[in-house]
């Protein structure tokens, strides 16, 4: 008989786990509106390149960021580094993920504001009150997302491992990679899933057509950037200061023992060994979960109940734990036959969950670009007698074709960044470049492991660079 | 099809979820015979053309085209393609990744004409419209103006008999609208087109119409001839375009 409730430790662990979520969701939100509110708003100096660091954090996974933190507290001999201190270091880590996600989410609210409201704001009272009634109006989507995004920090076991603090998912991490009790990590893994279904749902019953409505928000409602010479001497130091707190302190501590030498054979040998998989689950994952938005999308874009519904539905894939997602699908692989064991053995079945995963994500991109579509243009399609497969072919997947290399992109990095699934449903040998890091960091040297951060930060800041040479002017 | 009859509406209905859009409608536009919808915004105009047009089903009532039924109670018996009606909308619906001549050959290549033959048609429309230099411009990359005859030269390759204008002059300045109008109007009467045209502006309705409808909640509340509508009918948008032609009247004459 399984037993739902877990013991009285891990319920102690899900408790301080819940403490660390609402403190970064409040810090975050706190951190991001005004300040993603105030970059939608107006135009400042290095604006776009600083938006474009700011995704840095985004792309990297968050155990690098614990890892950076923990050895930037040695360089500084900063001491005491309790649980409290392992709380707040996690805070730290996770509100370095939330804050830029905030900050985005922010500037888009400050899009589903027209012009012309913005213009009476400004006309009605002063700049500064202006400021506050779009704030005002961007604050639900933002704290909607903030909310999602710290709910997922419950299932993110990295900065408590390395922080020294004993989260939730850090427990549910030891059950089956050292313990390797897959009953009480499933155990762990369902209460969890539990406890993110209970925030998630009535927050997606009540604003889930909210989310979508701005989501969706069109190009044409972009508002046109206010000039203020306030903002334009204080905006960008202090995103300075943010990135130097967000991005430097990490940074610093990740590569501190560089000064020491890098071992680059070390690293070309660790790449050599995984380059290939961690190609294989990003790009499938991307292209996977682009072809299932694009499918989606074709099938249901036209219909705003049914995107609605489906989006805020799809959103629990990415709110589950993704361990909790991995451990069952090796359930479901085990209790089938061995002809299934090409997909439950194979490195597919990663790209597969993976994409599942990051669908939602990969479909609002798609849907984002499909709902500025007329619907006229199927009406002068239907009218000519233009056949649905050469509109299709000729006109509608070409317009979107933008959105869905942006897809695949984006979900490759961020496929390539989530360690949990790798982890469990890797078949033997087969690991990605940043599972390499997270099994080694423990055992092997602090340069050996700088090593590695380093060439994973460098193909991340590439990648954000070709991103945002591409798609950042529209972005 | 059988010979030019012209076009009858029967009793159309048209409801959406509860909401009643076209109520017992019943008109005929001869051939040639120019027609103009008036009335109020949200008043069922568009939501007729596109009856006509056969991409949506009425709920209720009938319509021919020369004489052939294609459409009846929530059935459509011609599809849109096969009724010889082209429809320009008011947001031109112009596709907006295909270049010019892009968005006429797409349209031409669904009548399965020879490669060959479908760019020479898509060039002689663009010629007959003036705008055969922009033929690998995006749409985007014209003028309203310029855009709007795209839009007619996509409407009019496939030579239709009724080419239904829903609004589509909104937005363009005066002395390029009355061009265009003049073009359409010589078009139409040297391909034999007869143009339904839905507008709200009185000068565009004096342009086209020899007959006028003016429609109020989804009812025909008026129709006839619209020189008489003009003269005689006490219909609040009548009695407007009366006024402001009558104003426009009243101006002193420009020396040129």
């Amino acid at each position: 008989m399984f037993d739902w409730i877990p013991d009285s430790h891990f319920v102690t662990a899900t408790t301080r786990s819940l403490v660390v979520m609402f403190s970064t969701i409040v810090f975050s939100v706190g951190v991001g509106l005004p300040l993603g509110t105030l970059a939608g708003l107006y135009q400042f100096r290095r604006k776009r390149f600083l938006l474009g660091i700011l995704a840095i954090p985004l792309l990297m996974p968050s155990f690098l960021w614990a890892i950076g933190l923990s050895q930037f507290q040695e360089l500084f001999t900063i001491s005491g580094f309790s649980h409290s201190s392992g709380a707040l270091g996690s805070v730290f880590v996770f509100s370095s993920l939330l804050i830029p996600l905030s900050i985005y989410t922010s500037m888009l609210g400050v899009k589903s504001v027209s012009p012309h409201q913005i213009d009476a704001f400004i006309l009605a009272g002063s700049a500064l009150w202006a400021f506050f009634q779009v704030l005002k109006r961007t604050a639900p989507i933002t704290i909607l997302i903030s909310i999602l995004a710290g709910i997922m920090t419950l299932s993110d076991p990295g900065p408590g491992l390395i922080l020294g603090f004993p989260s939730a998912a850090a427990e549910i991490l030891i059950s089956f990679s050292a313990l390797f009790d897959f009953d009480l990590a499933r155990q762990q893994c369902f209460f969890i899933a539990g406890l993110s279904l209970f925030f998630f749902l009535p927050i997606m019953l009540f604003l889930g057509s909210h989310l979508s409505a701005v989501l969706l928000a069109q190009e044409s409602s972009s508002i046109k950037l206010v000039e203020n010479s306030t903002v334009q001497r204080y905006a960008a130091p202090t995103f300075i200061i943010l990135l130097i707190i967000i991005i430097g302190i990490p940074l610093v501590g990740l590569f501190k023992p560089l000064w020491q030498g890098i071992d680059f054979n070390y690293a070309l040998k660790t790449i050599q060994r995984t380059w290939l998989n961690t190609i294989f689950y990003s790009t499938n994952s991307g292209l996977l979960s682009t072809v299932f938005a694009l499918t989606f999308v074709l099938f249901f874009g036209h219909y705003q109940k049914i995107r609605i519904a489906m989006l805020s539905f799809s959103l629990l894939f990415i709110i589950l734990p993704s361990s909790f997602v991995a451990l069952n699908v090796l359930e479901l692989g085990a209790s089938v036959s061995t002809s299934w064991d090409w997909l439950f053995r194979g490195r597919l079945l990663i790209s597969a969950v993976l994409g599942l995963r990051f669908f939602p994500i990969a479909t609002l991109l798609v849907l984002n670009r499909y709902a500025s579509i007329s619907p006229t243009w199927f009406e002068a399609a239907k009218i000519s007698g233009v056949s649905k497969t050469k509109f299709y072919l000729q006109v509608l997947i070409p317009f979107l074709a933008p959105s869905l290399a942006l897809s695949v992109l984006v979900i490759s990095l961020l496929a390539t960044a989530e360690i949990g699934t790798v982890l469990l449903l890797r078949p033997p040998g087969e690991d990605s470049f940043p599972l390499a890091i997270f099994t080694v960091m423990a055992n092997a040297s602090e340069i050996k492991v700088s090593s590695l951060c380093l060439i994973y930060f460098v193909i991340s800041a590439v990648n954000l660079t070709v991103l945002w040479t591409i798609f950042g002017k529209k972005a | 099809m059988k010979k030019n009859n012209g076009l009858e509406v029967i009793q159309v209905c048209k409801k959406y979820a509860d909401q009643t859009v076209l109520d017992n409608v019943s008109f005929s536009v001869k051939p040639e015979q120019h027609t103009v919808v008036l009335g109020e915004s949200g008043c069922g105009k568009s939501t007729l053309l596109r009856v006509v047009a056969g991409l949506f089903a009425p709920n209720a009532g009938k319509i021919t085209i020369d004489g052939n039924r294609v459409s009846s109670a929530n059935q459509i018996i011609i599809q849109p393609h096969l009724r010889n009606i082209a429809l320009v909308f008011q947001d031109l619906a112009l596709w907006s990744n295909l270049t010019v001549l892009g968005n006429i050959t797409l349209v031409l290549s669904a009548k399965k004409f020879s490669a060959v033959n479908v760019k020479k048609q898509a060039k002689d429309v663009l010629e007959m419209c003036g705008i055969i230099s922009l033929a690998n411009r995006k749409p985007s990359e014209t003028s309203g103006g310029q855009q709007q005859r795209v839009a007619l030269a996509r409407a009019i390759v496939l030579q239709p008999k009724y080419l239904l204008l829903d609004e589509p002059f909104s937005g363009l300045d005066l002395v390029t609208k009355y061009d265009l109008m003049e073009e359409i109007v010589a078009l139409a009467d040297k391909k034999n087109i007869t143009i339904i045209l839905v507008t709200h502006d009185p000068f565009e309705a004096t342009f086209f119409a020899k007959q006028a409808l003016i429609l109020s909640r989804g009812k025909i509340v008026e129709s006839g001839l619209f020189k008489d509508l003009l003269a005689q009918s006490q219909n609040p948008i009548m009695l407007k375009f009366r006024s402001q032609l009558q104003k426009t009247n009243d101006l002193p004459a420009v020396n040129d």
